[in-house]
């Protein structure tokens, strides 16, 4: 069986997954994709991190969880793909995505730092005591105020100690320049062990109403992560297997996220293609109509239209809904269902004949899943053109979706993915 | 411009089809189009006269939730609907006839030998679990034995578990106790079907019931009285009660919960409601042949915290783990959307930790492993006291916090609204050009009926998008360009009509709500501001509807008001009627932080008796403490020998915000007899002797004020460019067809004024009524039973 039938079978069946049933373990090998195994545990890590499912199980799998594990297994297989074209195209040669990385990569080392430092506070029973005895609290209280008291001194000794140590200089530029009037390359503040310049805040700025009050406290924060992260490396917090991992983690999903992003920005037609694709489909230049409608569902033909022939001699289109219609809710809704928008219904058949008639006439039975529809069109909202920008915008959309999708589609003609024969258990789908 | 017009109801219809221009209708505005159609068919008192009359209401002005309740959240989800049922005077034989239900049977609703149900769906919104809501599939210790994953155990059944009852949701206390093993709490004794509201009923697709003689009431317990009741619904109110509605309509939410887009959100849901045969359960066909059949608006949308929150407008540099919660989520497949909002949450409780002490990311796990929080959802409500959902205690700092300082231990975290507006306000007061804080529609929602994000009220990166210009030209919002007060087009259905005004109310129309000769409407901090507190507290009400001097200050002149409170003219202008923030920098003082500040006048709850100036405390048998009052009159404390009128704040954690004391009032700005009546059925959400909130106010014939109005945020006539649904809900009813307020035929039988024939013979201010459709108005305010929401005999 050839990958694509695999794979076009595993997104759409709808078998059972009954996922966390399943006796396998979590290293137990799903799929190879390109070389990377993907296990039981990975999916049943994103399974279970998604609102559909929280851990051990406790939901009921139901329609939508089964559609959802399905996609969601696609989607890690297609994640993959794109991670590894993003490895191949040399992405992390990137500088905006490496500074990025780096930037998380240091918050975590400065993280790591402050709590070795918070680790080394010590406090006597004696001062505890004599805290509690000043402050008229109880030794737990005196316990913990004396902490937080420990932690700011402690964090602000250590930053006046690295800003010497590492000769921290704030430039002039900061305080005679406004804003507007910075340079990206301006240097706003050096050091011993980094440099911050204009470029670095910018991101961050813009997020934060670009004020010099935010740059000035974007800088502050961004002086003590560098400092810790760099008193961090020196004891050799880097080489630890958790910030480690961390930090790939978090490198491998932004490359993946810069990836998809580069593509969508590759994809983005130009004034001919859309000009081309609105030309084959007429029907986009159009908002999507919406028609109020009733409806009446009858077993057999005949009797549907028997139904229509009363409704059009004037008998009670509800009354006959109540009266006869084997739709659910008939009898409440009398024949009122939710509103038909053009494009969106399932059966076209339905949708030409609404476009066929008036409002306050009735269509000829139509077939549909359980039985003869008949419905009367109540009102219809009028054909009306989208905007310039409003047709380009859906239209851009649409034509980059299409090509995003034939990209995967082409990664996973071409990649290698196997499946293993533990996935065959996930419900027989291969 | 070509305008189509629809109407759900069929009602409706009947009346367009009497309309020369059929269906489609070409003219300049739907308002226009609306004014020739009943040109060319009819007068103001006759036109479709309909059989029954369902008004369809709800209760906050537009409900705020998230719908991922797997990390944290702020609101749960509550939407009710509420409707009265009128029999059309032509029909009766005599009077219009309000109808209630079978007393033995709250679902039946009985007009003579009939007996009916009322139906009631959400038209394209059957259900919310799974697609569109993640609440009953989190699990949540509710019981506390470290298992989250016993029967029941989520997060809706834990969000009301503080509430509770002792038998039904009549208040009834068959044994008189307050013991709390007798009680049965919602979401623990009585849990919550998935998709349902705390009552049971299902968020689609379900039969309302009746609210009684005495409404709809559970219990909670305050910090000095245990069985504080809570009305949830007024008595005589039909009602499916705090349904879990979401914004996302069946249609747009096939994709997944993971793949919702803002777009998604469509924050004016249409509730139906149909009166159908007991028995049968076929709809009722009126006399032209079309179901009794009425839609009106259920207002949900989800807030803008994503704006600030998930880019480093709030983190700055400092907060980072946002930035992996986006990726992950982004890398999984979530949409854009749903990645920003996951992010948001983490970047709320890394702050949270960071500022306050708290440890809720002290498990989180950014691979992903399993529960990526690495612990059970924060519930805000838990620790912060919050009068909306009837949680009347706030932990102390040292019950919340792990690590507090011994001096930070004793003290008692703030009500949760409190805390959020008086943060935000300050660090964030985003002002537009003129000085009103943006930060109002920043971070309430302001998603429209069209979907479309054009001159939203926030930028993607928390700028206020109007800072040069004026909040109020915003496209339109959950109030702003929606409702009666800020809707521009309103001016077109009510022209000739006047507002009744007191001096407030003057001075915001000449300087606030016309500005340069445009109309602009009022700004949220217009009535949301201490001037409401400062007037309540004042007020001495013995008929509100036509009070004397004594009985309030709310006649008075602005220079009159300004020294009762104790304030100059200017403060008041400039403080409590329009606050104005900085135009850049931090808020610290303005009038606006003023509305949440720690010390403010907080009104009186109620007398209580007092023995050598404290009060006494009896204690139940779980040792509850329990103070007598001895009046729910807060006026009334020289009646008693030992009687002391104590503020809100001494009764609740949660101060007197959401309740009657703290939120605004029509009676702030407009004249008797346009004004609430009392309160009192509700205590001590309202009280006698002070104006109701206008959700809990009844007027004429026992209607609530809501009926002929709508309700507040939405009130008559919307605009239909923000809140169609709003908009033809008023048609529908309004003989007329148009857009509201309610008119006398919508009930009665008319004359040619609009006038009821019951009405025209009667004198309003020495002048007989006749045809003066004005005065048959103003005389029907001023005579309306003032019962305190209670049902008139």
């Amino acid at each position: 069986m050839g990958i694509e039938n695999v794979f076009g079978k595993l997104l759409t069946t709808t078998l059972v997954i009954l996922f966390f049933g399943l006796p396998a373990s979590a290293q137990t090998p799903l799929v190879k994709v390109g070389g990377r195994v993907i296990t039981m545990e990975e999916l049943r890590r994103v399974v279970n991190s998604t609102p559909y499912a929280m851990p051990d199980a406790k939901i009921q799998p139901s329609s939508n969880q089964k559609r959802a594990t399905l996609q969601i297994l696609g989607e890690i297989i297609d994640s993959e793909l794109l991670y590894q074209e993003a490895i191949a195209s040399k992405i992390e040669l990137r500088t905006d995505l490496r500074n990025e990385i780096d930037r998380y990569a240091k918050s975590l080392l400065a993280d790591a730092y402050r709590q070795r430092l918070f680790a080394k506070i010590r406090r006597s029973t004696n001062a505890i005591a004599r805290y509690s005895g000043e402050k008229h609290v109880s030794e737990e209280a005196a316990k913990a105020l004396l902490q937080n008291e420990e932690r700011r001194k402690v964090l602000t000794r250590e930053k006046e100690r690295l800003f010497d140590f590492y000769q921290v200089k704030y430039y002039p530029i900061l305080a005679k320049t406004e804003i507007a009037g910075l340079k990206a390359a301006e240097l706003l503040v050096s050091s011993a062990a980094f440099k911050i310049y204009f470029s670095d805040m910018q991101d961050a700025l813009a997020d934060s109403g670009n004020t010099k009050s935010a740059l000035l406290d974007l800088l502050a924060q961004a002086v003590e992560v560098e400092l810790f992260a760099a008193e961090a490396k020196k004891g050799g917090l880097d080489q630890d297997k958790k910030f480690i991992s961390d930090a790939a983690e978090y490198g491998k999903n932004l490359t993946i996220v810069v990836h998809r992003k580069e593509l969508e920005k590759k994809y983005r037609p130009n004034n001919g293609e859309i000009e081309a694709f609105v030309r084959e489909n007429e029907y986009l230049r159009f908002k999507p109509q919406r028609a109020d409608v009733l409806l009446i569902v009858a077993r057999a033909e005949k009797e549907a239209a028997s139904i229509r022939e009363r409704a059009l001699k004037g008998e009670n289109f509800y009354r006959l809904a109540m009266d006869r219609s084997i739709a659910p809710n008939a009898r409440i809704n009398s024949g009122r269902i939710d509103p038909v928008i053009i494009g969106d219904h399932p059966y076209t058949s339905v949708e030409k004949a609404l476009l066929d008639i008036k409002p306050g006439e009735i269509t000829k039975p139509i077939k549909g899943d359980k039985g003869y529809s008949i419905f009367k069109l109540m009102a219809i909202s009028p054909k009306e053109l989208k905007s310039a920008d409003e047709l380009r915008r859906s239209v851009t959309r649409q034509i980059a979706a299409r090509k995003m999708a034939e990209h995967v589609e082409k990664l996973r003609e071409t990649a290698s993915i196997q499946f293993y024969p533990a996935a065959k258990e996930i419900g027989g789908l291969i | 411009m070509t305008r189509w017009l629809k109407f759900e109801a069929e009602a409706t219809l009947t009346g367009l089809k009497r309309c020369t221009f059929g269906l489609f209708v070409v003219a300049l505005g739907a308002g226009v189009a609306l004014v020739g159609c009943q040109k060319g068919t009819t007068s103001p008192g006759a036109s479709k006269q309909l059989d029954y009359l369902i008004s369809i209401n709800y209760e906050l002005g537009m409900h705020c939730t998230g719908f991922d309740f797997s990390y944290c959240c702020v609101l749960p989800p509550y939407n009710s609907i509420q409707a009265q049922v009128v029999r059309h005077e032509s029909t009766t034989g005599g009077l219009p006839k309000l109808l209630a239900a079978d007393p033995k049977d709250p679902g039946i609703l009985v007009d003579g030998e009939n007996r009916y149900k009322l139906h009631y769906e959400h038209v394209d919104n059957s259900y919310s679990e799974g697609n569109k809501m993640a609440y009953w599939n989190v699990p949540y210790d509710i019981n506390g034995n470290g298992n989250p994953y016993e029967a029941n155990e989520n997060v809706a059944n834990a969000y009301f578990r503080h509430l509770y009852i002792y038998g039904d949701l009549e208040g009834s206390n068959p044994k008189n106790t307050s013991r709390d093993k007798e009680k049965m709490r919602v979401g623990v004794e009585i849990p919550i079907p998935i998709d349902s509201g705390p009552a049971g009923q299902p968020v689609s697709n379900g039969y309302m019931k009746y609210s009684g003689e005495k409404g709809t009431i559970v219990f909670t317990k305050s910090p000095v009285l245990d069985n504080v009741p809570i009305v949830l619904t007024n008595p005589g109110i039909w009602e499916a009660l705090g349904l879990p509605l979401t914004p996302f309509a069946d249609k747009d939410a096939a994709k997944g919960i993971m793949k919702l887009e803002e777009k998604d959100i469509q924050p004016y849901q249409m509730a139906r409601v149909t009166l159908v045969d007991a028995k049968t359960g076929k709809a009722v066909l009126g006399s032209s042949g079309n179901p009794t059949s009425f839609t009106g608006t259920n207002p949900i949308d989800v807030p803008n915290c994503y704006n600030c929150h998930a880019n480093s407008n709030a983190n700055g540099v400092q907060y980072n783990k946002y930035k992996d919660e986006l990726n992950y989520w982004k890398s999984v497949g979530a949409s854009e959307w749903f990645a920003h909002l996951k992010a948001t949450a983490i970047s709320i409780m890394e702050i949270h930790d960071a500022k306050h002490g708290t440890e809720f990311l002290k498990n989180y796990n950014a691979k992903a492993s399993g529960n990526r929080l690495g612990r059970q959802p924060v519930l805000c409500q838990d620790c912060h006291a919050d009068n909306v959902i009837g949680k009347l205690h706030s932990k102390t700092v040292g019950e919340a916090v792990p690590r507090a300082s011994g001096e930070d231990k004793p003290r008692l975290i703030s009500p949760l609204t409190e805390a959020m507006h008086a943060v935000h306000q300050r660090v964030r007061p985003l002002s537009d050009s003129q000085g009103r804080t943006g930060a109002c529609q920043g971070c309430h929602p302001a998603h429209r009926f069209d979907r479309s994000m054009e001159n939203y009220p926030i930028t993607t990166v928390g700028e206020n998008n109007f800072a040069k210009s004026d909040n109020r030209d915003a496209a339109g919002g959950c109030f702003v360009g929606r409702d009666a007060h800020s809707n521009a087009d309103a001016k077109k259905e009510t022209a000739n009509r006047p507002s009744h005004l007191n001096a407030v109310g003057e001075y915001l129309q000449k300087n606030v709500v016309y500005e340069n000769g445009r109309y602009k409407g009022l700004w949220c901090t217009n009535c949301h501001n201490q001037l409401t507190r400062e007037l309540y507290q004042r007020d001495n009400l013995k008929n509100p509807f036509a009070p004397s001097e004594q009985e309030t200050i709310r006649g008075k002149s602005l220079a009159q008001i300004a020294s009762a409170i104790g304030v100059s003219e200017t403060e008041l202008i400039s403080k409590y009627i329009d606050p104005k923030v900085p135009l850049s920098g931090e808020d610290t003082d303005s009038g606006v932080q003023l509305t949440w500040a720690k010390k403010r006048l907080v009104p009186s709850i109620a007398v209580i008796e007092v023995e050598n100036g404290a009060p006494v405390v009896a204690k139940d048998e779980d040792g509850d403490a329990n103070v007598k009052i001895l009046s729910a009159n807060p006026n009334e404390a020289s009646r008693f020998r030992n009687g002391l009128a104590v503020p809100y704040e001494a009764a609740t954690h949660g101060r007197d915000y959401w309740l009657s004391a703290g939120e605004p009032h029509c009676a702030d700005c407009h004249a008797a007899p346009f004004v609430e009546a009392q309160g009192g059925v509700a205590f001590p959400i309202n009280q006698p002797g002070k104006y109701s909130l206008m959700r809990y106010s009844k007027g004429h014939s026992g209607l609530a004020c809501q009926v002929c109005h709508e309700s507040i945020h939405g009130l008559y006539p919307a605009n239909p460019k923000v809140d169609p649904t709003t908009y033809n809900q008023a048609a529908i009813m309004n003989a007329d067809g148009s857009h509201g307020p309610v008119k006398c035929a919508s009930c009665h039988v008319v004359n040619s004024g609009g006038v009821p024939k019951i009405a025209e013979g009667q004198e309003y201010k020495g002048k007989k009524i006749g045809t003066d459709l004005e005065a048959a108005i103003a005389f029907m305010h001023s005579i309306a039973p003032d019962v305190g929401g209670a049902i008139p005999k």
